[in-house]
């Protein structure tokens, strides 16, 4: 099978969904798109030509890959069906375990015996997902980095049953989408969440507590440290929502104190100072603050 | 603005970034330490430190020559009687930076500043052996592996209003990020750093990821300028292991509390480049 006749499925569409959606089309696969609302796809769509517009612009691509990525490459569906050829399937839906358990199982139905199934969690277990999949040999664990279509890092995760045959599939795989992996053990949090989500909350905390103020821990962690960007910049693009459901997803299955959420988090999710999203979040934004548009 | 000569009292390895900050900002640095053989090793090593900043394109080879012809090293200490502030940066060792605090406060000006460029003891404590302490306070200089110099200002219990402003202005005249912290172990930057450090030795430890991909990780996924092993590499396992179990002493908190990898390695001389290995191995 040549690497162009092959496909890949994603199911659900949203930040995440989208941007895996974008790397597997960009790669050369033939990428299905699934989600429950057409309303979703379409937007998921739109957000996809204006991503490629721009790659064009910049003189990544030309216009007519762009338009062949779009015409041809991307298709977006609601039905499981469409899912018949695929060798890999991402899902990216709802951080739940119910919710993932029942998209793979229906993935499961509409699949080829060997397909793969991917899951791009990122703080539940790999094996629990598998669990409900039908197939849990074929399930493994691929969390790409938020905006998925410009960062290079995926986490490779195996649960407890994942065969070497999926591990080294999916490696290959991988590599073929043009993504830097790292393999890391079945632990909740991997790598990435593991460090960001306890230091942000060490950050908040020594805010809490009076320490030092918002733009003075980000002046520090920025210039002592040398990070991108200040931990409160961060929470804001991240989203205190995010912030508060990582972190007890976290907290629940390690009950490790430096993961639980310092009740700031809940105090300003309840004020609906979310970050960028809301127009405010530890700093105000205004109207050209927000992500994705 | 009242600084024109600074002083710089001991010269550990932290002392070369302050002259690199100061000298490089155009004043004039006398160099003290009490050890006169000691002299020809510190200007070779802040050569080295500086042929270094030059190979990761921070500074220019002029700009190494500008900041050398800046500095006069010496073992007399009353050639600092003169100087407007002193910056302390000797071994991280409590009695002898009191020592110098005790000596020096009754050598400068009466309106001279005094400061510590400690990291993990409390500014207040050593400021405590000075003659006044409300001249007296912190000046932490930090230096990421990006190159960007940071210092917190650290207020101690009493730190006049004067002395503190007068070093926000200093750090403005040098064109260096600075904020003002409290007097609380570790500060900022420290505070937040050293358990992020703590919990990825742990984590390496318990076999989260191999030492490659660990890295590879928080490097491209997070974006920090190095992954924790070989940032740990660069820094020294064991002057992490002596801030971590100084800064655990007064805390108390088990995030400060060393891990047990990181004992090993120092005990078994595993130091980190400085040693050929520590985490990874340079060999």
């Amino acid at each position: 099978m040549s690497e162009k006749s092959k496909y890949v499925g994603v199911l659900g569409c949203g930040t995440m969904g989208v941007g895996i959606a974008i790397v597997s089309a960009r790669a050369g696969f033939n990428t299905i798109v699934i989600d429950t609302q057409q309303s979703a796809l379409d937007q998921a769509a739109a957000f996809a030509d204006k991503f490629f517009a721009k790659s064009v612009k910049k003189g990544k691509m030309s216009a007519q890959q762009k338009d062949e990525i779009m015409g041809e490459k991307l298709t977006w569906s609601m039905n499981y069906d469409a899912l018949d050829k695929c060798s890999f399937v991402i899902e990216a839906v709802f951080e739940d375990l119910e919710v993932k358990q029942k998209v793979f199982s229906q993935a499961n139905e509409s699949c080829p015996k060997e397909t793969i199934f991917a899951t791009n969690t990122s703080t539940l277990s790999i094996t629990s997902i598998a669990a409900g999949s039908g197939r849990p040999e074929q399930v493994i664990g691929m969390h790409f980095c938020l905006p998925a279509q410009v960062m290079k890092l995926v986490e490779v995760t195996r649960g407890l049953q994942t065969s070497d045959d999926t591990f080294n599939r999916t490696v290959e795989f991988g590599e073929t989408l043009g993504q830097v992996l790292v393999n890391t053990k079945e632990r909740p949090g991997f790598i990435l969440n593991h460090f960001i989500v306890a230091f942000n909350n060490d950050c908040i905390r020594a805010y809490e507590n009076g320490l030092a103020s918002v733009e003075d821990i980000d002046k520090a962690v920025k210039h002592g440290l040398g990070y991108p960007m200040g931990p409160f910049e961060l929470l804001d693009y991240i989203g205190m929502d995010t912030q508060l459901r990582v972190s007890l997803a976290l907290f629940n299955q390690i009950h490790d104190h430096s993961f639980y959420p310092p009740p700031l988090v809940k105090r300003m999710v309840d004020a609906g100072f979310l970050g960028r999203k809301t127009g405010r979040g530890f700093y105000k934004y205004g109207e050209s603050g927000m992500f994705g548009t | 603005m009242r600084i024109q000569n600074v002083g710089v009292a001991g010269f550990d390895k932290a002392a070369g970034i302050i002259v690199q900050v100061i000298a490089g900002g155009g004043f004039p640095v006398i160099a003290w330490q009490k050890d006169e053989s000691g002299l020809e090793k510190s200007k070779k090593e802040l050569s080295e430190a500086l042929g270094n900043a030059i190979n990761s394109g921070f500074i220019t080879k002029e700009e190494k020559e500008d900041i050398l012809n800046k500095i006069t090293f010496t073992s007399d200490m009353t050639s600092l009687k003169d100087a407007d502030v002193v910056i302390e940066s000797a071994v991280e060792d409590v009695e002898i930076k009191k020592g110098i605090f005790s000596e020096l406060s009754g050598l400068i000006r009466e309106d001279a500043v005094l400061a510590t460029n400690t990291s993990c003891f409390s500014a207040t404590e050593i400021a405590g052996s000075a003659g006044n302490p409300q001249r007296c306070l912190g000046l932490h200089f930090l230096e990421s592996v990006r190159g960007t110099k940071f210092v917190e200002i650290v207020r101690t219990e009493n730190s006049s209003e004067e002395t503190i402003s007068l070093a926000v202005e200093f750090c403005s005249e040098l064109n260096i990020e600075c904020v003002v912290v409290k007097d609380s172990p570790g500060f900022l930057v420290n505070y937040l750093f050293v358990p992020y450090m703590n919990r990825a030795l742990e984590a390496y430890d318990q076999g989260l990821a191999d030492k490659e991909d660990l890295d590879t990780a928080i490097r491209m996924g997070l974006g920090y300028p190095k992954g924790p092993l070989e940032l740990i590499d660069k820094i020294g396992l064991d002057k992490h292991l002596h801030l971590t179990g100084q800064l655990y002493r007064r805390i108390n908190d088990p995030r400060f509390s060393a891990p047990s990898i990181l004992n090993r390695k120092v005990e078994g001389g595993k130091l980190g480049i400085k040693t050929g290995e520590g985490f990874h191995s340079y060999k």
